[in-house]
């Protein structure tokens, strides 16, 4: 049919198709715009939100955040999970439970397809080591062992793995190829990885008394383990060698290491045992919390109150809400508190 | 014409019958606001609201607390531009005076009576005048429409004379508010003045807040060349209630005193027996 | 080549529809510009009494934070450069800017930027319809925004923000705070209403309001208020992890309650004191007061 006879006159059809076109077009424009306005709306979009993190949504529950330069947070598998990434090969601060190391492994490689070097365990809680001997076995480490070491290299303090190699009541011993391969009892081990030194601190007697600390110096991001825990109360674990003033020492030790950024915000990025990342200011509130706590349970032994009457008076009251039941770590303070002081040594001033 | 001429003639005649149809879909709606729904009369005010304020609302005072739940010391005047002027009228307030002069509702004057820990019920009167009745003083205000102007010889109330507009924005509006002829009275209940050239500007906007709750906010622009420096605004927030059980109206009545202070030894009410 | 004449018309139509219909998916009102804050009568945020917790909906558990609160507090090295967060922003906003960025191609309106002169505080609130982020980002002063338009009315919700104070006289907020803002244009006047949600502090959301006038003449230096803060040893000899506070004291409110004439009670806020009912409660609070110090 041709549109165009006799130097321009329209043929009817033509019009009339002209003209569908138009007001169909013109419809398409209102609902198209409108579609693509409430589309937008729903789908997320690639682009980083304002502290330029972005979050990869995994479909088994894991989230992949990044935090810093190199540093990677895998949540979502116990406790938080810290990656390096580097031409060298990973390093993984804590492995999880154990019970998504399919998944946690594969949140792994999608961040990178180089091997996994090191693992540096903050302790040895099971929701931190979990996942040791899956992850150590996924990896292989630079040098070459005897075949019980093949795989990466775990990095703990020795405490941890006299705990992980003895067997204890109620506490299933661990397989050794989750045990460290690699333990250090001085204040600090030293590594040098993908450019960047990584300090692996201790922290003694805090949460327990084979805590580690971990810090990326050039990625300026600080993995403090369980003393720092954004979903409860400091855990003390007495048995474990743990103590509340302990604790409060390696928070103090944390915020020397960390320096924020302008107005307090960013700077040094610090990941909890468990919850967000967090930088030196909200590391301030937990440190500032247990501190009162603590000074208020002093202040009343000093006043020769018992442990129960302590409890009664409610020195958390007003954090409660936000950290959950404070018996715990109220118990672990006037322990510690109320403890007889050693006498002091007599010196021969001869 | 040739081929080429006739196509552009073509791609002409059809975006202009595109465009006319696009004009007509979206001008419609536009000029039925403004129409009655069989496109006849032009709709009332009440029918045009672009703004639902009617029904029971409450202020949630997390504002000027002591300010508004009792009356500050006198001569307290924080937040208030006042001139010299107005200084002195309020460092010389005495609420016994208001009293036994029969003006204990200067505090509740139209500048003020929002700001009035209250409950307000707001209903249409007629389809172009909305009545907001405040429990508060038993106070009842009028707003007008159609730029009607007030009675002549009309004596100042202390709620004056209000005339109130739609004004649009997009598929939303507010709801503006002039009110003239005003009694003076009071800004604050602790003798803040303002006097009965003072002209009040104000803006309703309502919106959704947290947990399915309805809320409107007033800002309140009061202009007064004689006790002012310049203008004096606030906002006021209100609650959607779900009815009237709590409503609960009270006359204008002796504002809170507060307990003596050390600058204001003297500012409690009159305790039977116990001299001041 | 009438073939392709007819593509050509087809998409000039479509190109002339969607420019036509387009201005319905962009705001009616433009918030761009400098603003400055109008009069205020609330204490900046920065300075409330000890004592002072008028007007707060706060959980009575919270109370213990303000009842130990030292001022001194705020000479930590960590806490000298911590400007105010979202929720607090407008309660001492010297001067705001606020700004769009769009589309380049669509011009869709993607963010509203705001700069608050107080501490040089930036905020993106996103107006494509992005999501929040995970719960494990990280959290900031000014949280992440997110805003749309319902007529003049620009409504944001804000998470993600960091602990901060519903009051600084140690009313903390948690860091599970949301902020919803109303931003409302009035000729060249904008009311920003804030409704603070806090449920394991508040026990209702905390309603503020903040008026700003448009300006027009803001000097360069308004905008540089605490531009370049840095941290120091302010008081010298203090032990490593020093926290200043004090054993948890309710009467030192006293002397805030007894500076304005209030009982005692009525500063220890609650959410029934924000409610008209309440004046009963307080008439009879003021009235037992002065009949003690009549008798005495």
């Amino acid at each position: 049919m041709r549109a165009c006879n006799n130097g321009g006159a329209m043929s009817t059809s033509t019009m009339t198709r002209g003209f569908v076109i138009g007001v169909t077009a013109a419809w398409l424009g209102v609902y198209g715009a409108k579609t693509l306005a409430a589309k937008a709306q729903q789908a997320p979009t690639s682009k980083p939100d304002s502290s330029g993190q972005t979050t990869r949504v995994n479909n088994d529950d894991l989230e992949t955040l990044h935090v810093q330069k190199d540093v990677y947070l895998i949540a979502g598998a116990g406790a938080n999970i810290t990656v390096q990434v580097g031409p060298e090969g990973l390093v993984v601060v804590d492995t999880g439970d154990g019970l998504k190391n399919e998944q946690v492994l594969a949140a792994i490689r999608r961040l990178s397809p180089v091997p996994i070097r090191f693992i540096i365990n903050t302790s040895d809680d099971s929701d931190h080591t979990g996942g040791n001997q899956a992850v150590a076995q996924a990896g292989s480490a630079f040098r070459t062992r005897s075949s019980f070491y093949d795989g990466a290299e775990v990095v703990a303090h020795e405490n941890v793995l006299k705990r992980m190699s003895t067997q204890t009541p109620g506490r299933p011993m661990l397989p050794e190829a989750a045990w460290p391969t690699s333990t250090y009892f001085v204040p600090e081990k030293d590594l040098h990885h993908n450019g960047e030194a990584i300090l692996v601190l201790y922290q003694p007697a805090a949460h327990t008394n084979g805590d580690s600390a971990v810090y990326f110096r050039s990625s300026e991001v600080l993995v403090a383990g369980d003393v720092f825990d954004l979903s409860r109360y400091p855990v003390v674990d007495k048995g474990r060698g743990g103590t509340a003033t302990g604790v409060i020492n390696a928070l103090n030790r944390l915020l020397d290491i960390a320096v924020a950024g302008n107005y307090e915000e960013g700077g040094t990025m610090i990941i909890p045992g468990h919850g967000h990342i967090c930088d030196e200011a909200d590391l301030v509130e937990y440190r500032d919390m247990a501190t009162i706590i603590r000074d208020r349970v002093q202040d009343m032994v000093k006043n020769g109150r018992t442990l129960e009457q302590v409890k009664e008076a409610k020195p958390s009251l007003e954090y409660d809400a936000i950290y959950g039941s404070p018996d715990a770590l109220v118990e672990a303070l006037y322990r510690d508190l109320a403890a007889p002081r050693p006498a002091a040594v007599k010196r021969n001033t001869k | 014409m040739s081929d080429g001429m006739a196509g552009v003639m073509r791609s002409v005649i059809m975006a202009t019958a595109t465009v006319g149809v696009v004009m007509a879909l979206t001008v419609r709606p536009l000029v039925a606001a403004q129409r009655g729904q069989n496109g006849g009369a032009p709709r009332s005010p009440q029918q045009a609201a672009l703004v639902d304020l009617t029904g029971y609302w409450v202020s949630v005072v997390t504002e000027d607390w002591r300010f508004r739940m009792l009356a500050a010391p006198k001569g307290d005047t924080q937040g208030v531009p006042l001139n010299e002027e107005g200084h002195k009228v309020a460092d010389n307030w005495d609420p016994n005076a208001d009293k036994s002069s029969g003006n204990l509702c200067k505090a509740y004057g139209a500048a003020a009576l929002m700001r009035m820990p209250e409950r307000l019920h707001i209903t249409w009167q007629d389809e172009s005048t909305l009545k907001i009745e405040a429990d508060a003083g038993q106070q009842v205000r009028l707003l007008h429409w159609g730029g009607r102007a007030p009675p002549q010889g009309q004596e100042p109330q202390w709620q004056g004379y209000s005339v109130a507009t739609w004004q649009r924005e997009g598929p939303r509006g507010t709801l503006a508010v002039r009110t003239t002829q005003m009694r003076a009275g009071y800004l604050r209940r602790n003798g803040v003045p303002y006097s009965d050239k003072a002209v009040l500007t104000e803006y309703f906007d309502r919106y959704a807040g947290p947990n399915n709750t309805q809320w409107f906010t007033v800002t309140a622009i009061v202009s007064d060349p004689t006790y002012l420096q310049r203008d004096f605004v606030t906002t006021t927030n209100f609650k959607k209630e779900p009815d009237e059980s709590k409503w609960n109206p009270t006359p204008c009545e002796m504002p809170l005193m507060p307990l003596p202070t050390a600058e204001h030894p003297q500012d409690r009410p009159a305790i039977a027996g116990v001299p001041r | 080549m009438l073939r392709a004449n007819g593509r050509k018309h087809r998409h000039l139509l479509l190109l002339l529809a969607m420019t036509l219909v387009s201005r319905s998916a962009v705001a009616q009102v433009s918030l761009t510009g400098d603003w400055q804050q109008t009069d205020r009568t609330e204490p900046i945020i920065a300075s409330y009494y000890i004592g002072d917790f008028t007007a707060l909906p706060i959980k009575p558990a919270a109370l213990q934070g303000g009842d130990s609160w030292d001022e001194s507090r705020w000479s930590q090295p960590e806490r000298q450069c911590t400007p105010y967060g979202a929720s607090q922003v407008f309660r001492n906003a010297a001067t705001v800017r606020l700004s769009e960025e769009r589309d380049p191609l669509t011009q869709t309106l993607v963010t509203i930027n705001m700069f608050v002169s107080t501490f040089a505080q930036s905020r993106t609130i996103w107006m494509d319809g992005r999501p929040h982020p995970s719960k494990y980002a990280a959290h900031t002063w000014q949280g992440f925004s997110t805003g749309k338009w319902d007529g003049n009315i620009l409504t944001v919700t804000t998470t993600h923000l960091k602990q901060f104070w519903h009051r600084r006289n140690g009313i903390f907020t948690s860091d599970q705070t949301v902020v919803t803002e109303q931003f409302i244009r009035h000729g060249n006047r904008m009311t920003i209403v804030s409704m603070i949600e806090d449920p394991l502090v508040l026990t209702e959301p905390l309603v503020y309001s903040a008026n700003m006038v448009n300006a027009t003449d803001v000097q360069l230096g308004a905008w540089q208020t605490h531009g370049n803060c840095q941290p120091d040893i302010e008081i010298a000899g203090r032990p490593t992890g020093y926290v200043p506070n004090v054993m948890p004291d309710p009467k030192r409110g006293m002397e805030f309650a007894t500076k304005y004439g209030l009982p005692f009670e009525a500063t220890r806020g609650g959410a029934e004191t924000l409610y008209p009912e309440y004046r009963e409660k307080l008439k009879k609070l003021l009235d037992a007061s002065n009949q003690q110090a009549a008798s005495q």
